[in-house]
């Protein structure tokens, strides 16, 4: 008989979203929390306000499936902007922002089985069938598989395996993208600003390590990315619509309306400007010392 | 003075609103707006075959919707107008559409091109009520009280020459209220057409008004036509121009999406878009899929219209 018991160390399964590793109150990670239940609240509040339109089911339907993709892009986010900002604290923020993405996803799916009065065959039926649906139904699962391994226990009972399972997460962003891209009747320009953002995010990850610092190379990945964009956008319309590719592509040099590429050089400019005037803070700081 | 006669297959009034409805509309709508909220999920199930009634070729059943009259509140709340916004929720902002004066212009193949202001061409017309059932493209549809007058009685009012075979009409675009007009790839303004034995088919309507009151802004005020046999986007609205002529005009939808939307877009079950089926339709209001009809069950009066034509997905897209 052994006199001495070695605690068997658990993992907890379920942690406090306001609390930091080491247990201490965390306000980066409350003011996240807030953020990513911010745009329920909103939806609900239109929902009651009757300000969601003739159907506010499918609206809300519509509505969160946009939010799960944008918190499914800040979660992609989070290892750049941590890498920009040196800011490696905000890690802690990924799975927050990850499960946030799975619990609009949940809502979104949700809401299209209410819309069809729960008729659960139809809805499979639809889900499995309809191509487009198929993305979403098939991205979903993976989103659902990456959130229930988010547990600490399940990071620490799959160990190396973890990060080959989440690394799922890019093709089911592809997926994500795909589905929204096909849900759009003609103007694709409100999936192309996420989607522009992703890829710059995306090429940031595939350079080479030495170059990631660099603002210039950060900068000449934006400006790629954006004439990637207008000229995909052209390339959409001329493949499924009978619109002129010229015009759409002429758009971009007009201000009466913002186009997608024109709202991606906004906010890549806006980033790196943060960017900058980070690296100048701590440059200032470093000599004053 | 304007004497209008009832002929027998109109609708008298009190036959065309539910009485529910019309009386107690508010009441209906407060009802249906609580219902949206807590309930309205439950009431929604996937239904099987309905038939719409064959209608009697004369008296009050000729057009006899054979559904009930969706709830005002979603007509009114839940509308495509690509003007205005490229979502549904826009009939907040379609309210700064000025209607009044509005002048609608006729011309082209006709004896003599006119412009004549809305209110004087209202009172040339025989108006009256019609339900007709609405399929939208998308795949859903409402069944909506029109007020207005047969748009045969625009043709003849118009006059026009032998050589007149289709007829264009042109939406409103003012820059100014409507920031859909913005998108400079679109091929604005709107338009669409009819072939002209189906502008003056006894169905085709032009629209003045709905649920009896004076048409909202966001449905198409002051004037749009009504064409209950084809996709939504065929009944244009808002409209400031009737154009008489030679060829089949392009439409906004077919320069737009040449794959999906075409001139003909009678409704037919049969033949889905690149993406989604057109066997069934969601009937708003109602909470349950349906399945469509060819011709929006209005085949009585209009397939022979066709019957000298190929079948096939160009008359149905």
């Amino acid at each position: 008989m052994s006199t001495e018991q070695r605690p068997k160390r658990r993992h907890a399964v379920f942690s406090s979203p306001l609390k930091d590793r080491t247990g201490c109150f965390s306000w980066v990670k409350t003011i996240c929390l807030t953020l990513c239940v911010a745009p329920a609240l909103y939806i609900a509040a239109w929902w009651v306000a009757g300000r969601l339109g003739g159907r506010p089911i499918h609206q809300a339907m519509l509505d969160t499936g946009f939010w799960a993709i944008r918190f499914l892009v800040l979660c992609l986010a989070v290892t750049p902007v941590r890498s920009w900002f040196d800011w490696s604290r905000l890690i802690q923020l990924r799975r927050m922002l990850g499960l946030t993405a799975a619990f609009y996803t949940f809502a979104h799916v949700t809401l299209y089985a209410a819309q069809q009065g729960f008729d659960m065959g139809f809805v499979l039926g639809q889900m499995v069938t309809v191509f487009y649906l198929i993305l979403g139904t098939v991205a979903t699962l993976g989103l659902f598989a990456l959130a229930l391994t988010s547990t600490d226990a399940a990071i620490a009972r799959l160990g190396k395996k973890w990060i080959g399972l989440h690394r799922l997460i890019y093709p089911i962003a592809v997926l994500s993208f795909w589905h929204f891209f096909l849900t759009q009747k003609i103007d694709i320009g409100t999936a192309l600003v996420p989607a522009g953002l992703t890829l710059w995010l995306l090429l940031w990850r595939a350079s080479a390590a030495r170059s990631r610092r660099s603002l210039a190379r950060l900068a000449s990945l934006a400006m790629g990315v954006a004439v990637i964009t207008a000229l995909g956008e052209a390339g959409w319309y001329a493949l499924y619509s009978g619109l002129n590719p010229r015009l759409v592509l002429d758009a971009n040099f007009s201000f009466s309306r913002w186009s997608a590429a024109q709202q991606l050089t906004a906010d890549f400019a806006l980033i790196l400007l943060l960017i900058a005037m980070r690296r100048l803070l701590s440059f200032t700081i470093v000599q004053s010392r | 003075m304007t004497v209008h006669r009832r002929r027998e297959w109109e609708l008298p009034e009190k036959a065309v609103t539910s009485c529910h409805l019309l009386v107690h509309r508010r009441k209906a709508m407060t009802v249906f707006g609580a219902s949206m909220l807590g309930f309205g999920v439950i009431n929604e199930a996937v239904a099987d075959k309905v038939t719409y009634p064959p209608g009697d070729l004369s008296g009050t059943g000729r057009f006899d919707p054979g559904r009930p009259i969706t709830p005002e509140q979603i007509v009114t709340t839940y509308n495509n107008f690509y003007e205005f916004g490229l979502h549904k929720n826009i009939w907040r902002r379609a309210q700064k559409l000025p209607t009044e004066p509005w002048t609608i212009r006729i011309e082209g193949e006709v004896e003599r091109p006119i412009t004549i202001s809305f209110d004087d061409l209202m009172k040339k017309m025989p108006v009256q009520t019609r339900i007709y059932r609405h399929r939208c493209v998308e795949a859903w549809s409402i069944v909506v009280p029109w007020r207005g007058f047969p748009m045969r009685d625009l043709v003849k009012f118009a006059r026009p020459l032998s050589a007149a075979k289709y007829i264009r009409v042109t939406s409103m675009s003012d820059p100014k209220v409507m920031p859909g007009l913005s998108i400079p790839y679109f091929p604005w303004p709107y338009r669409e057409g009819l072939w002209m034995p189906e502008a003056v088919n006894e169905l085709a309507f032009i629209g003045t008004g709905m649920y009896d009151e004076a048409m909202p802004k966001q449905d198409g005020a002051p004037i749009r036509i009504v064409i209950p046999w084809k996709y939504g986007f065929k009944s244009a609205k808002s409209l400031v121009k009737f154009e008489f002529i030679r060829h089949q005009p392009e439409t906004f939808w077919e320069q737009t999406s040449p794959n999906f939307y075409g001139f003909w877009a009678n409704v037919n079950p049969k033949y889905p878009t690149p993406r989604w089926s057109q066997a069934y339709e969601r009937a708003l209001g109602e909470g349950r899929v349906i399945p469509t009809q060819i011709w929006n069950g209005y085949g009585r009066w209009v397939a022979s219209l066709y019957s000298g034509m190929k079948h096939d997905r160009h008359l149905f897209m």
